[in-house]
């Protein structure tokens, strides 16, 4: 019976106008995407390699005499693209994916790209056209598929047969959900043919279990909003209701949460801005330049040889650097705990609803969620580490109030020698767990069972 | 085969739909159950097809009670509704493919669909065409086949012949006759006091949730069944003239 009801639902959806609407918006619309971002994943891979190569020459150049006169000696470290970013942008379409690290501080780049259209529409990737278009189409495929059924006496018929109403919903979502997912699994297997065009072998083991991962999903966030609209169909009497209440379902599960939640986040747990935080640091900087300034007047006075003054100078100003290096680091973590108390609780609330879940999931397997960009911030940090024991903290420059300018190294510097900026891809396991999962299987769990109880209580007179 | 005891129905809202209802229809006979609008015959049905659950009472086919073993009884029952739509994008052969599958028969061929398609009028031309382009009456004739189709003892309409042209309500009643000859137990509600009299072997008129009248054929002989039924309705016959209990 339930296979009956299934292959009925199966034809009844494929001869509609609906899927094929649905098909063809798959079909034109993911492999476009897909592929879009692949030649974005491929002009990153030459930027990163540009910065990479001017980084090289900047520091094969870099002799002690130029690295006195550039104060504001800056190495640029560039977020690694992910192959699997050709998904979902995720963060890395709004935030700087290049840093510049200098011997105070860490700050973000020049800009790269500009998609000065992008900022002003939006631009599209696999995960926007399953978070929202597909989305929308689950419903609109399934909004009726209750109501139409008692409203042309369909439903009374074949309840009038031996068809327990379980085996009528099973029968339903089993053919409703093919119709529905066929077209998101055809036309990403045709996006990973046009990758394949593209010359990417997409077949690589890693890439292959991500993207693998990233296509289930985009099933059970479908098949969530699908049973949705059955859900909403089988407590309403009327279609015309039941469509009006399955957009609104739509809306505030995929449009108003995720927003929402932001907004709630940045009401509750209000964070300083970037340009504050970076006024608040360059006043630190000053002040204790300034005293150190000071404290280095009578050195200075005594006209010591060079070697002398470096020698006699490490004991002055070491507590200011390490009074400096606590302050800019307090600033730092403190805007840090800020933004991320801030960030978590809008990601908890925005996973309330499957639109956040979905986007979250799919951000972490793409290496373009927050996880990564935190990943990237630490790694900028253990790079910047690095080129204080290596770069920076091998060259001074001392100036008094007076106006008195003492430059002079600490050790020799190997430029050629400095080690180069990298980030670890997390492994599939670590992201799988980052993503959490469960979320997305809660909804289609709590949307199944609801369905089926509203099924088993509809009134189908 | 089917039966009702006592059935009763009241709905949440205090109504009460069905009071105390018994009838029985044998093998071979048709029970036209007439009456206003709310009289209580598409609650009767719903009863009978477990859409609804019986206050107290019991609605059998059978001899299986519905209301605990549902499936079970349903697999006795073939349905008609009033307004028979089925699948528009599907065609005739299609919409009864799926229904003989849900009543059991899911070996047939082809000519088996054509044969009862034939055999309740339906013309060739129309096996293989959409059942949107379909006329009510066509319609009415399909849900007919569907019904021959799974064969089931007993049959049970709402209002078939509710919106069928007399041509086509004439066919009806003709294919009905042919059921009932086959040995088929059919219930069927009706506001046509014509064709009740016509093929009716019992007949009971219901009112406010109960049946206030129930004749044989041979009862009713010569009576202007429309006249009871006006005087039914009207309240002057509403006790003491009809047999306002059961026949039993």
């Amino acid at each position: 019976m339930i296979w009956t009801i299934a292959a009925k639902e199966l034809r009844e959806n494929l001869i509609s106008l609906r899927f094929l609407f649905l098909l063809i918006l798959a079909l034109l619309f993911i492999p476009a995407a897909i592929y879009s971002n692949y030649q974005t994943y491929l002009s990153r891979l030459a930027d990163q390699a540009q910065i990479e190569a001017r980084n090289r020459s900047h520091l094969e150049q870099l002799t002690p005499a130029a690295i006195f006169t550039t104060p504001d000696l800056s190495i640029d470290v560039y977020w690694p693209p992910s192959l699997t970013s050709l998904f979902a942008l995720g963060v890395t379409a709004q935030h700087p994916r290049h840093l510049a690290v200098s011997k105070n501080r860490i700050e973000p780049g020049s800009p790269l790209e500009m998609h000065t259209l992008w900022g002003l529409f939006g631009g599209i990737d696999y995960l926007y056209l399953v978070e929202f278009i597909f989305s929308l189409t689950a419903c609109l495929m399934s909004f009726d598929a209750v109501t139409r059924e008692r409203e042309r006496g369909t439903l009374k018929s074949i309840l009038a047969n031996r068809v327990s109403r379980a085996t009528f919903a099973t029968g339903k979502l089993l053919g409703g959900l093919t119709t529905l997912l066929l077209p998101l699994i055809i036309a990403f297997l045709a996006g990973l043919g046009a990758l394949a065009l593209g010359g990417l072998d997409w077949t690589q083991p890693q890439f292959l279990a991500r993207a693998s991962l990233i296509l289930v999903a985009s099933l059970v966030y479908a098949a969530v909003f699908y049973l949705l609209g059955i859900l909403v169909s089988s407590l309403v009497r009327s279609t015309s209701t039941s469509l009006i209440i399955s957009l609104t379902v739509w809306l505030v599960a995929v449009l108003v949460i995720p927003r929402a939640a932001t907004l709630v986040a940045r009401l509750s747990d209000p964070v300083k801005s970037r340009q504050v935080v970076w006024l608040e640091k360059l006043s630190a900087e000053d002040q204790l330049e300034r005293d150190k300034g000071r404290a280095l007047e009578a050195l200075l006075a005594q006209s010591l040889d060079p070697s002398d003054y470096q020698k006699a100078r490490q004991s002055v100003v070491q507590p200011y650097e390490a009074r400096l290096s606590r302050r800019l680091q307090a600033i730092d973590d403190d805007y840090r705990r800020q933004l991320a108390g801030q960030r978590n609780l809008s990601l908890y609330l925005a996973r309330l609803s499957p639109a956040g879940a979905l986007v979250s999931f799919v951000t972490e397997m793409t290496n373009s969620g927050v996880t990564a960009e935190d990943r990237f911030q630490s790694s900028a940090e253990q790079y910047h580490a690095v080129l204080w024991t290596e770069l920076f903290d091998k060259v001074f420059r001392d100036s008094t109030p007076g106006g008195r300018v003492m430059m002079g190294m600490n050790g020799a510097i190997d430029p050629s020698h400095l080690p180069r900026f990298s980030m670890r891809e997390p492994s599939l396991p670590e992201s799988f767990r980052t993503a959490d999962f469960s979320i997305l299987l809660l909804w289609l769990g709590a949307t199944i069972l609801m369905t089926y109880l509203a099924l088993e209580r509809y009134d189908v007179r | 085969m089917i039966e009702a005891e006592d059935l009763t129905k009241r709905y949440e809202d205090g109504v009460l739909a069905l009071d105390a209802l018994n009838l029985s229809v044998a093998p071979g006979q048709i029970y036209c159950l007439l009456g206003a609008n709310g009289a209580g015959k598409t609650t009767t049905i719903n009863l009978f097809l477990d859409f609804i659950e019986p206050t107290s009472g019991r609605a059998l086919v059978n001899g299986i009670d519905v209301a605990r073993r549902p499936l079970d009884a349903k697999q006795h029952i073939a349905y008609l509704s009033e307004n028979v739509m089925l699948y528009g994008n599907f065609t005739a052969r299609q919409n009864l493919d799926f229904f003989a599958r849900l009543g059991g028969k899911d070996q047939l061929d082809r000519e088996a669909y054509h044969a009862v398609m034939r055999r309740v009028g339906l013309p060739e031309r129309s096996f293989e065409q959409r059942v949107r382009e379909f006329s009510k009456g066509m319609r009415q004739k399909l849900g007919i086949a569907i019904c021959m189709i799974k064969d089931a003892p007993a049959l049970i309409m709402d209002e078939p012949m509710s919106g069928l042209d007399p041509k086509a309500a004439a066919e009806l009643v003709e294919t009905l006759q042919e059921l009932r000859n086959s040995g088929k137990a059919i219930l069927m509600s009706t506001h046509d006091v014509f064709r009740a009299k016509e093929m009716a072997d019992l007949v009971g008129i219901m009112k406010e949730g109960r049946k206030v009248m129930e004749r044989t054929r041979e009862e009713l002989g010569q009576d202007d069944l429309e006249q009871l039924y006006l005087d039914y309705m009207r309240g002057g016959m509403e006790t003491g003239v009809g047999r306002s209990a059961s026949v039993d």
